[in-house]
């Protein structure tokens, strides 16, 4: 089944530059899928407009069956969570335990049942000992695991992580990355936008954006094997991959090696 | 790596060739200072001013100390603390005053028509030296420490709002993308995604225009609208130095304690420590 469905959706910021061009795309109910796409590609802007923080100039958003207009931005917003590149920006509360209560306050959750789902989430994202400490106390991963308990805590179908990892230390990234995996595990459906190929080969699908323009989407075995789509995107590639690449060209067919190869660019 | 320093022979290696520009500026120059000394009347320094200053530079070492050190009505810390609150009234009034304008001028707020046309009234107040504008409210207001704290305030507007403006115009508009997907209110927006971005910045324009804003308050009394500058001036025209270094004396001491206190407390507010 298809949980977001988007058609001819066009954007831009300014009369004469496309931030998004013509975007036609499903997203299936319960799979991670990963966009990804060159820096000023349109990955934030088609996040932002999926979420209705930008209006579209031409096309239609489906979320759910739901139409996205300015009636229902709000009940698609329900179902739909965002963690951000920037941990500064989504922390507004004065503690923890307060900044995970304010997406739960604005859906006018019950006190008792606010207190037990800041215990659970927090627990889950491993920041229930931290509950009464302030935002200068935290690193930058442990904020964003806050937001992500935040948005946990809302209950949201669909959580969209918008290059959520790029201004943490490689450390923070993995922990988010465990989570990311462990939420999709659990039933989430998941949309991880990123420009970094290692953070997309574990998804289920892959969606690569040009300029504004759709350039692949497909499975993700099937979209690293596709040597031009790649090389076509200026995305950086894996090195093992590009190893691979490199094997093919030169015609050389060890199985075995091209075997270790795929696995490290899967990250296995 | 790109060289990104250079050295001072580099620097004059490179510097602009512009002789012949040189040469037009100094003709200017010289043009310009000999026309205004034909116009401006130097009648040199005679010895009434020779006598003025020492008598200043004496007195100063011996301030009349009763003005220094009583508490009554016509003492100097009464009239600086009068000084004083003119300022800060005066600061606090253009500090509110000046955050409608600031907002209706900012590009990001009202594009660039808003600000085309808010920059233009801010310059127009801003084009009124203080005394002028004294003036004009003790016409309004009559003399006295009310007709100061109304210049002050509307003399504020002008360099409040310009700095307002740049904190406006820097405002992360990604804290106000995460609040509104996580459903916030258009006041929760402002009390989340706003207030805590500009508080710490506008409190510290205000602290900085307090500070000068003291110092108009000194000399405001020279027109009449209130503060110690009225004694002062009366002191000098009746040539009563030892009162008029003890109005100086109070000056400098309460300027410094000011600037001091402004610097600290402002540097608190941007680092936070
Ligand atoms: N607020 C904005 N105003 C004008 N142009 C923008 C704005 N945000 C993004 N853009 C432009 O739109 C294009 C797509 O940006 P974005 O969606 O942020 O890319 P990505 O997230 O893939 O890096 C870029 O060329 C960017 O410069
Ligand atoms: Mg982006």
């Amino acid at each position: 089944m298809n949980i977001i469905e988007i058609k001819n959706l066009s954007f831009s910021y300014r009369e004469d530059f496309h931030a998004l061009n013509n975007v036609n795309l499903t997203i299936r109910k319960g799979e991670w899928i990963s966009i990804l796409g060159h820096n000023g590609s349109g990955k934030s802007t088609l996040a932002k407009l999926i979420v209705g923080l930008l209006k579209a100039d031409k096309g239609d958003i489906y979320v759910d069956g739901i139409l996205l207009t300015e009636e229902t931005v709000h009940e698609i917003r329900r179902k739909i969570g965002i963690v951000f590149q920037n941990p500064d920006n989504q922390f507004v509360g004065v503690t923890v335990e307060d900044d995970i209560a304010f997406g739960m306050e604005n859906l006018n959750f019950e006190r008792s049942l606010m207190i037990n789902r800041i215990e659970d989430f927090s627990k889950k994202v491993d920041m229930f000992e931290y509950l009464k400490k302030e935002p200068h106390e935290l690193s930058g991963g442990q904020k964003q695991r806050v937001a992500i308990a935040g948005i946990l805590a809302m209950n949201t179908d669909i959580i969209i992580f918008d290059e959520a990892t790029s201004m943490l230390d490689p450390k923070g990234r993995e922990s988010i990355m465990d989570y990311i995996k462990k939420l999709n595990e659990e039933g989430k459906t998941i949309i991880s936008i990123t420009h970094d190929m290692k953070e997309a080969v574990n998804s289920d699908r892959i969606i690569i954006l040009k300029e504004g323009k759709l350039l692949a989407v497909g499975e993700t075995n099937t979209i690293l094997n596709d040597k031009e789509t790649l090389n076509s995107s200026n995305l950086e590639l894996l090195l093992p991959l590009k190893l691979l690449y490199k094997l093919d060209e030169a015609k050389i067919k060890n199985e075995k090696v091209k075997d270790i190869l795929w696995q490290l660019s899967l990250n296995k | 790596m790109a060289k990104t320093t250079q050295t001072v022979l580099d620097a004059h290696a490179n510097r602009p060739k512009t002789a012949l520009r040189n040469i037009l500026v100094i003709v200017v120059l010289v043009v310009l200072i000999s026309w205004s000394s034909a116009i401006l009347d130097f009648s040199g320094i005679n010895d009434q001013g020779i006598r003025i200053v020492k008598g200043i530079l004496y007195a100063l070492v011996d301030p009349n100390r009763d003005w220094l050190f009583t508490l009554e009505s016509y003492g100097i810390p009464y009239l600086m603390f009068e000084t004083v609150s003119m300022a800060f009234l005066g600061t606090i009034a253009g500090a509110v005053l000046a955050i409608p304008f600031a907002f209706f001028a900012s590009r990001n707020i009202t594009g660039n028509w808003g600000s085309y046309g808010g920059s233009i009234l801010v310059t127009m107040i801003r084009t009124f030296p203080v005394l002028i504008l004294g003036l004009m409210f003790i016409k309004v207001a009559g003399p006295g420490p009310f007709a100061g704290v109304l210049t002050i305030s509307v003399s504020s507007i002008g360099m409040i709002t310009k700095l307002y403006i740049e904190s406006i115009e820097d405002i992360d508009k990604g804290i106000l993308d995460a609040l509104d997907a996580t459903g916030a209110t258009t006041i929760q927006k402002i009390r989340y995604g706003i207030i805590p971005q500009l508080s710490a910045n506008f409190i510290s324009v205000a602290i900085y225009r307090f500070e000068i804003n003291v110092k108009n308050a000194t000399i405001l009394g020279l027109v009449g609208a209130g503060g110690i500058g009225f004694t002062l001036i009366a002191a000098m025209g009746a040539y009563r130095w030892s009162d008029a270094a003890a109005c100086l004396w109070g000056i400098v001491v309460v300027v410094l304690l000011v600037e001091f206190f402004s610097t600290k407390l402002r540097h608190k507010l941007i680092t936070g420590e």
